[in-house]
Protein backbone atom coordinates (compact mmCIF):
# COMPACT_ATOMS: atom_id res chain seq x y z
CA UNK A 1 0.00 0.00 0.00
CA UNK A 2 2.84 2.55 0.61
CA UNK A 3 4.66 1.79 -2.32
CA UNK A 4 1.55 2.44 -4.42
CA UNK A 5 1.18 5.68 -2.87
CA UNK A 6 4.75 6.39 -3.31
CA UNK A 7 4.23 5.63 -6.91
CA UNK A 8 1.02 7.81 -7.11
CA UNK A 9 3.24 10.60 -5.78
CA UNK A 10 5.86 10.35 -7.86
CA UNK A 11 3.25 10.58 -10.97
CA UNK A 12 1.63 13.69 -9.63
CA UNK A 13 4.87 15.56 -8.72
CA UNK A 14 5.99 13.99 -12.05
CA UNK A 15 3.02 15.51 -14.16
CA UNK A 16 3.64 19.06 -12.06
CA UNK A 17 7.03 19.27 -13.14
CA UNK A 18 6.16 18.72 -16.58
CA UNK A 19 3.08 20.76 -17.13
CA UNK A 20 5.53 23.60 -15.55
CA UNK A 21 7.80 23.36 -18.00
CA UNK A 22 6.09 26.32 -20.00
CA UNK A 23 6.00 30.14 -19.04
CA UNK A 24 3.52 32.36 -20.57
CA UNK A 25 2.36 36.07 -20.88
CA UNK A 26 -0.70 37.08 -22.90
CA UNK A 27 0.66 41.10 -22.12
CA UNK A 28 4.18 40.71 -23.90
CA UNK A 29 5.29 43.84 -26.06
CA UNK A 30 6.03 44.03 -29.65
CA UNK A 31 7.41 47.16 -30.69
CA UNK A 32 8.25 48.37 -34.22
CA UNK A 33 10.41 51.25 -35.23
CA UNK A 34 11.21 52.74 -38.89
CA UNK A 35 13.71 55.86 -39.03
CA UNK A 36 14.09 57.94 -42.09
CA UNK A 37 15.26 61.78 -42.30
CA UNK A 38 11.82 62.49 -42.85
CA UNK A 39 10.32 61.19 -39.80
CA UNK A 40 10.24 58.30 -37.31
CA UNK A 41 7.37 55.95 -36.74
CA UNK A 42 6.78 53.53 -33.71
CA UNK A 43 4.22 51.05 -32.59
CA UNK A 44 3.47 49.18 -30.04
CA UNK A 45 1.34 46.57 -29.09
CA UNK A 46 0.79 44.62 -25.42
CA UNK A 47 -1.16 41.96 -25.99
CA UNK A 48 1.30 39.72 -27.31
CA UNK A 49 0.81 35.86 -26.59
CA UNK A 50 4.01 34.29 -25.95
CA UNK A 51 5.03 30.93 -24.66
CA UNK A 52 8.79 29.68 -23.76
CA UNK A 53 9.16 26.19 -23.41
CA UNK A 54 11.91 25.98 -20.42
CA UNK A 55 12.25 21.92 -21.21
CA UNK A 56 13.66 22.34 -24.94
CA UNK A 57 13.15 25.91 -25.57
CA UNK A 58 10.54 26.12 -28.06
CA UNK A 59 9.62 29.82 -28.29
CA UNK A 60 5.99 31.24 -29.70
CA UNK A 61 4.48 34.37 -29.93
CA UNK A 62 0.93 35.75 -31.51
CA UNK A 63 0.25 38.91 -32.08
CA UNK A 64 -2.84 40.75 -33.41
CA UNK A 65 -2.46 43.47 -36.03
CA UNK A 66 -5.22 45.93 -35.41
CA UNK A 67 -3.44 45.83 -31.37
CA UNK A 68 -0.57 47.83 -32.64
CA UNK A 69 -1.12 51.83 -31.68
CA UNK A 70 0.14 54.59 -33.54
CA UNK A 71 0.87 58.46 -32.05
CA UNK A 72 -0.71 59.65 -35.32
CA UNK A 73 -4.02 58.29 -36.05
CA UNK A 74 -3.26 58.23 -39.98
CA UNK A 75 -0.46 56.44 -39.48
CA UNK A 76 -2.15 53.27 -37.87
CA UNK A 77 -5.11 54.06 -40.75
CA UNK A 78 -2.57 53.25 -43.49
CA UNK A 79 -0.81 50.66 -41.38
CA UNK A 80 -3.91 48.78 -40.98
CA UNK A 81 -5.01 49.39 -44.65
CA UNK A 82 -2.31 49.51 -47.10
CA UNK A 83 0.56 47.56 -45.48
CA UNK A 84 -0.64 45.20 -42.92
CA UNK A 85 -3.68 44.46 -44.64
CA UNK A 86 -4.67 43.36 -40.92
CA UNK A 87 -8.64 42.28 -41.81
CA UNK A 88 -7.22 39.94 -44.95
CA UNK A 89 -3.88 39.10 -42.50
CA UNK A 90 -4.83 39.45 -38.97
CA UNK A 91 -2.18 38.10 -37.18
CA UNK A 92 1.30 37.83 -37.13
CA UNK A 93 3.36 34.94 -35.28
CA UNK A 94 6.65 33.19 -34.59
CA UNK A 95 7.59 29.60 -33.92
CA UNK A 96 10.86 28.78 -33.28
CA UNK A 97 13.24 27.79 -30.68
CA UNK A 98 16.00 28.79 -28.71
CA UNK A 99 19.14 26.88 -30.71
CA UNK A 100 21.44 27.21 -27.31
CA UNK A 101 19.27 26.44 -24.34
CA UNK A 102 22.17 25.29 -23.00
CA UNK A 103 23.56 28.45 -21.88
CA UNK A 104 20.56 29.20 -20.09
CA UNK A 105 20.30 28.18 -16.23
CA UNK A 106 16.41 29.07 -14.93
CA UNK A 107 17.74 27.99 -11.75
CA UNK A 108 19.82 31.12 -11.50
CA UNK A 109 19.51 34.77 -11.75
CA UNK A 110 21.07 36.16 -14.53
CA UNK A 111 21.01 37.64 -18.37
CA UNK A 112 21.60 34.87 -20.82
CA UNK A 113 21.82 35.90 -24.42
CA UNK A 114 20.89 32.89 -27.17
CA UNK A 115 20.21 32.48 -30.54
CA UNK A 116 16.72 32.09 -31.78
CA UNK A 117 15.43 30.35 -34.82
CA UNK A 118 12.06 29.81 -36.33
CA UNK A 119 9.26 31.00 -39.03
CA UNK A 120 8.25 34.45 -38.52
CA UNK A 121 4.57 35.00 -40.38
CA UNK A 122 3.46 37.93 -41.50
CA UNK A 123 1.03 39.54 -44.34
CA UNK A 124 1.12 36.04 -45.49
CA UNK A 125 4.28 35.96 -45.69
CA UNK A 126 6.36 33.33 -43.66
CA UNK A 127 10.08 33.33 -43.51
CA UNK A 128 12.54 31.41 -41.62
CA UNK A 129 14.89 34.14 -39.70
CA UNK A 130 18.03 33.75 -36.89
CA UNK A 131 18.31 36.08 -34.45
CA UNK A 132 19.55 37.15 -31.17
CA UNK A 133 17.60 37.06 -28.27
CA UNK A 134 18.35 37.47 -24.46
CA UNK A 135 16.52 35.64 -21.80
CA UNK A 136 16.96 37.65 -18.30
CA UNK A 137 16.37 35.93 -15.28
CA UNK A 138 15.40 37.82 -11.66
CA UNK A 139 13.89 36.53 -8.72
CA UNK A 140 12.70 33.52 -11.14
CA UNK A 141 10.79 35.51 -13.35
CA UNK A 142 12.25 35.05 -17.15
CA UNK A 143 11.31 37.66 -19.39
CA UNK A 144 11.98 36.67 -23.37
CA UNK A 145 13.64 39.62 -25.47
CA UNK A 146 14.89 40.20 -28.63
CA UNK A 147 15.65 43.34 -31.20
CA UNK A 148 16.01 42.62 -35.17
CA UNK A 149 15.47 43.94 -38.41
CA UNK A 150 13.57 43.18 -41.09
CA UNK A 151 12.89 44.09 -44.71
CA UNK A 152 9.14 44.86 -45.21
CA UNK A 153 9.47 44.08 -48.55
CA UNK A 154 10.47 40.34 -47.61
CA UNK A 155 7.27 40.26 -46.49
CA UNK A 156 5.64 41.40 -49.87
CA UNK A 157 4.81 45.01 -47.78
CA UNK A 158 5.58 47.91 -50.57
CA UNK A 159 5.73 51.62 -49.52
CA UNK A 160 3.95 53.78 -52.19
CA UNK A 161 6.17 56.30 -53.90
CA UNK A 162 4.56 59.51 -52.51
CA UNK A 163 5.32 58.10 -48.92
CA UNK A 164 8.65 56.21 -49.54
CA UNK A 165 11.16 59.14 -47.82
CA UNK A 166 8.59 58.53 -44.58
CA UNK A 167 9.11 54.70 -43.99
CA UNK A 168 12.80 52.70 -43.84
CA UNK A 169 12.89 49.52 -46.16
CA UNK A 170 14.03 47.97 -42.88
CA UNK A 171 12.21 48.37 -39.67
CA UNK A 172 13.61 47.10 -36.21
CA UNK A 173 11.24 44.78 -34.13
CA UNK A 174 11.77 44.17 -30.20
CA UNK A 175 9.73 41.73 -28.52
CA UNK A 176 9.85 41.74 -24.67
CA UNK A 177 8.04 39.46 -22.89
CA UNK A 178 7.56 38.96 -19.17
CA UNK A 179 6.53 35.23 -18.73
CA UNK A 180 5.14 35.36 -15.81
CA UNK A 181 2.25 32.73 -16.01
CA UNK A 182 3.06 29.19 -15.59
CA UNK A 183 1.46 26.08 -17.12
CA UNK B 1 -4.01 86.17 -71.47
CA UNK B 2 -4.40 90.15 -69.95
CA UNK B 3 -1.83 90.97 -66.79
CA UNK B 4 -5.21 91.06 -65.11
CA UNK B 5 -6.50 87.27 -65.35
CA UNK B 6 -2.96 86.10 -64.80
CA UNK B 7 -3.36 87.76 -61.48
CA UNK B 8 -5.99 85.90 -60.99
CA UNK B 9 -4.99 82.83 -62.31
CA UNK B 10 -2.22 83.38 -59.88
CA UNK B 11 -4.15 84.08 -56.69
CA UNK B 12 -6.48 80.80 -57.52
CA UNK B 13 -3.66 78.58 -57.28
CA UNK B 14 -1.99 80.30 -54.30
CA UNK B 15 -5.34 79.95 -52.76
CA UNK B 16 -5.21 75.83 -53.85
CA UNK B 17 -2.17 75.24 -52.95
CA UNK B 18 -2.74 76.90 -49.70
CA UNK B 19 -5.79 75.00 -49.12
CA UNK B 20 -4.44 71.63 -49.71
CA UNK B 21 -1.48 72.34 -47.41
CA UNK B 22 -4.01 73.13 -44.60
CA UNK B 23 -5.96 69.86 -45.57
CA UNK B 24 -2.91 67.83 -45.95
CA UNK B 25 -1.17 68.99 -42.77
CA UNK B 26 -5.22 68.73 -40.30
CA UNK B 27 -5.03 65.00 -41.75
CA UNK B 28 -1.85 63.91 -40.72
CA UNK B 29 -1.99 65.46 -37.33
CA UNK B 30 -5.85 63.53 -37.22
CA UNK B 31 -6.57 62.33 -33.19
CA UNK B 32 -7.43 58.74 -32.75
CA UNK B 33 -11.63 58.69 -32.14
CA UNK B 34 -12.36 59.17 -28.98
CA UNK B 35 -13.99 55.97 -27.45
CA UNK B 36 -16.11 57.98 -24.71
CA UNK B 37 -17.69 59.06 -27.45
CA UNK B 38 -17.92 56.25 -29.85
CA UNK B 39 -21.40 54.22 -29.90
CA UNK B 40 -20.89 50.70 -29.08
CA UNK B 41 -21.97 48.05 -31.58
CA UNK B 42 -22.88 45.48 -28.78
CA UNK B 43 -23.46 45.72 -25.22
CA UNK B 44 -22.38 41.97 -23.95
CA UNK B 45 -21.34 39.75 -20.94
CA UNK B 46 -17.76 38.61 -21.18
CA UNK B 47 -18.96 34.71 -20.95
CA UNK B 48 -21.12 35.61 -24.16
CA UNK B 49 -18.22 37.74 -26.09
CA UNK B 50 -16.10 34.95 -25.57
CA UNK B 51 -18.44 32.08 -26.34
CA UNK B 52 -19.01 33.87 -29.80
CA UNK B 53 -15.31 33.99 -30.98
CA UNK B 54 -14.76 30.68 -29.65
CA UNK B 55 -17.84 28.78 -31.70
CA UNK B 56 -17.54 31.11 -34.94
CA UNK B 57 -14.85 33.37 -35.05
CA UNK B 58 -15.62 34.70 -38.33
CA UNK B 59 -18.99 35.76 -37.34
CA UNK B 60 -17.69 36.96 -33.92
CA UNK B 61 -15.12 39.52 -35.71
CA UNK B 62 -17.61 40.87 -38.60
CA UNK B 63 -19.91 41.80 -35.12
CA UNK B 64 -17.59 43.16 -32.99
CA UNK B 65 -13.92 43.83 -34.75
CA UNK B 66 -14.23 47.15 -37.45
CA UNK B 67 -12.15 47.56 -40.68
CA UNK B 68 -9.14 49.13 -41.18
CA UNK B 69 -10.44 52.50 -40.59
CA UNK B 70 -13.62 52.34 -38.51
CA UNK B 71 -12.96 50.32 -35.64
CA UNK B 72 -16.15 49.18 -33.51
CA UNK B 73 -16.08 49.92 -30.08
CA UNK B 74 -18.26 47.38 -27.71
CA UNK B 75 -19.40 47.51 -23.82
CA UNK B 76 -18.77 44.54 -21.88
CA UNK B 77 -19.94 43.39 -18.35
CA UNK B 78 -18.05 41.32 -16.06
CA UNK B 79 -16.10 39.79 -13.22
CA UNK B 80 -12.86 41.22 -12.62
CA UNK B 81 -10.55 38.40 -12.17
CA UNK B 82 -6.89 40.38 -12.01
CA UNK B 83 -5.35 43.40 -12.23
CA UNK B 84 -1.88 44.22 -13.64
CA UNK B 85 0.17 46.71 -15.53
CA UNK B 86 2.02 45.99 -18.51
CA UNK B 87 5.43 46.42 -19.73
CA UNK B 88 4.72 50.02 -20.34
CA UNK B 89 3.05 50.52 -16.97
CA UNK B 90 -0.93 50.74 -18.45
CA UNK B 91 -3.07 48.82 -16.70
CA UNK B 92 -4.59 45.45 -17.88
CA UNK B 93 -7.92 44.63 -16.47
CA UNK B 94 -8.65 40.83 -17.07
CA UNK B 95 -12.60 39.67 -17.23
CA UNK B 96 -13.38 36.45 -16.06
CA UNK B 97 -15.00 34.12 -18.95
CA UNK B 98 -17.05 30.80 -18.39
CA UNK B 99 -13.47 28.79 -19.76
CA UNK B 100 -11.20 28.60 -17.09
CA UNK B 101 -7.63 30.44 -18.08
CA UNK B 102 -9.61 32.47 -20.55
CA UNK B 103 -10.25 36.34 -20.23
CA UNK B 104 -11.63 39.48 -21.85
CA UNK B 105 -7.95 41.37 -21.60
CA UNK B 106 -9.17 44.79 -21.36
CA UNK B 107 -5.85 47.44 -21.59
CA UNK B 108 -6.96 50.90 -20.36
CA UNK B 109 -5.96 53.94 -21.86
CA UNK B 110 -5.83 56.28 -19.10
CA UNK B 111 -5.67 55.93 -15.19
CA UNK B 112 -8.06 54.25 -13.42
CA UNK B 113 -9.51 54.81 -9.93
CA UNK B 114 -9.61 51.51 -7.52
CA UNK B 115 -10.68 48.36 -9.33
CA UNK B 116 -11.57 45.45 -7.35
CA UNK B 117 -11.14 41.63 -7.85
CA UNK B 118 -14.39 40.09 -8.09
CA UNK B 119 -16.24 42.92 -8.52
CA UNK B 120 -18.78 43.75 -11.28
CA UNK B 121 -17.55 46.38 -13.93
CA UNK B 122 -18.12 46.84 -17.58
CA UNK B 123 -15.63 47.87 -19.55
CA UNK B 124 -16.14 50.21 -22.95
CA UNK B 125 -12.88 49.53 -25.45
CA UNK B 126 -11.67 48.72 -29.48
CA UNK B 127 -12.31 45.29 -30.20
CA UNK B 128 -9.00 43.86 -31.67
CA UNK B 129 -10.47 40.42 -31.89
CA UNK B 130 -9.35 36.80 -30.19
CA UNK B 131 -5.87 36.12 -30.11
CA UNK B 132 -5.56 31.76 -29.75
CA UNK B 133 -3.17 29.70 -31.01
CA UNK B 134 -3.61 25.73 -31.64
CA UNK B 135 0.14 25.22 -31.46
CA UNK B 136 0.72 27.37 -27.93
CA UNK B 137 -2.07 25.06 -25.95
CA UNK B 138 -3.11 28.47 -23.84
CA UNK B 139 -6.64 29.26 -23.40
CA UNK B 140 -7.69 32.33 -25.68
CA UNK B 141 -8.07 36.20 -24.77
CA UNK B 142 -10.58 38.11 -26.75
CA UNK B 143 -8.17 41.68 -26.48
CA UNK B 144 -9.91 44.99 -25.99
CA UNK B 145 -8.02 47.97 -26.51
CA UNK B 146 -8.13 51.83 -25.37
CA UNK B 147 -10.51 50.83 -22.79
CA UNK B 148 -12.37 53.00 -20.12
CA UNK B 149 -14.35 51.89 -17.23
CA UNK B 150 -18.48 52.82 -17.82
CA UNK B 151 -19.28 51.29 -14.62
CA UNK B 152 -17.66 49.88 -11.28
Amino acid sequence: MKNLILIAAIIVIGTATVTAQKVYTKNGLISFYSTTKMEDIKANNNQTLSVLNTQNGDFQFSVLNKGFHFEKALMEEHFNENYMESSKFPKSTFKGAITDLSKVDFKKDGTYNVTVKGDLAMHGVTKNILVNGVISIKEGKITASSKFSIKLSDFNISIPGAVKGNIAEAIDITVNCKLDQKM
Amino acid sequence: MTPKSKKIALLCMLAISVIGAITAYKLYNKEHFSIEKAKPVAELSATSLHQTFVQDSLNAKNKFVGDEINQKVIKVDGEVAQVAKDQQGSTVVLLKTSNEGAFINCTLEAKAGNITIGNAITIKGMCTGYNYDTDMSIPGDVILTRCLIAKN
